[in-house]
């Protein structure tokens, strides 16, 4: 009887640390998620920014920077001909620039 | 053991098992919601990448269960050639949901197909904007996407297709 409740007890110890590593793998993915959405909420929001930059002030080259939302995120915008123009947003994530590049017509 | 362990005991491994059991039923829901996320998501890149929604293709047209999305094909360097077309097929059929790529004939990009199984609804809708709604069991997604039909992404940023 004392085996059997012993086996059953280890046995709910090892579902718990199962659980709690399924937790932290959750967690992390959560994470990895939020992240992303974030990011791409960020880069959504400078293609909005340097559109309306480039229509405002039709310079051939802009570059900035800005704090929008407390994060770092910035825009270059470069004339490639009276049809085109390449747009780069981006925004810092820690050491890494995560950036997205466009080409649009006039 | 006297009757007071065995009642503490017994207390503990009840509890036990019931947090346990509450876990695995939230486990469950969270996978089905990291799953809708990730067709969503795939949905998304996929709609940045495009530039038009299509009616008809040659050999297919659009129904309730059915989208086409085109994007301009690249070549081996990845430059866009603007007059040829990248097909996206998106169907919905029998709780899968495919996004199938149909390439031009001188597009560097594959025939390729995303499958997601187990899908309980999709909806896909051209109303100016475009509304996606989703459902995995009991989780449902909707969102409003919009289309900038004269911005090209570059296909380097995105790992889709």
């Amino acid at each position: 009887m004392k085996k059997i409740f012993f086996i059953f007890l280890i046995l709910l110890i090892s579902n718990n640390i199962f659980v709690f590593l399924c937790g932290i793998f959750m967690q992390t993915k959560y994470y990895e998620h939020f992240n992303k959405m974030q990011g791409a909420y960020l880069l959504d929001s400078a293609l909005v920014l340097a559109i309306h930059d480039f229509e405002d002030n039709n310079q051939p080259e802009i570059n900035k920077e800005i704090i929008f939302n407390k994060k770092k995120i910035g825009y270059s915008i470069n004339k490639i001909d009276d049809e085109k123009i390449y747009i780069k947003v981006y925004y810092k994530q820690k050491d890494k620039i995560i950036y997205r590049e466009y080409l649009k017509n006039i | 053991m006297n009757k007071r362990k065995i009642v503490f005991l017994f207390t503990i491994i009840f509890i036990s098992v019931v947090l346990q059991y509450i876990f695995f039923v939230f486990t469950l829901k969270t996978i089905d919601l990291f799953r809708i996320i990730n067709i969503k998501d795939t949905f998304n890149k996929i709609l940045l990448l495009s530039t038009n929604i299509e009616s008809e293709i040659p050999g297919l047209k659009t129904d309730d269960n059915s989208f086409i999305l085109s994007m301009p094909s690249v070549d081996i360097n990845k430059a866009f050639i603007i007059n040829n077309k990248d097909y996206i097929i998106i169907n919905f059929n029998k709780l899968n949901l495919s996004f199938n790529l149909i390439p031009s004939e001188i597009s560097a990009r594959k025939n390729k197909s995303i499958k997601f199984i187990n899908v309980k609804s999709a909806d896909i809708k051209d109303c100016g904007f475009i509304t996606f709604s989703c459902s995995i069991n009991n989780e449902i997604i909707e969102s409003i996407f919009y289309m900038n039909k004269n911005i090209y992404l570059f296909p380097d940023n995105f790992k889709v297709f």
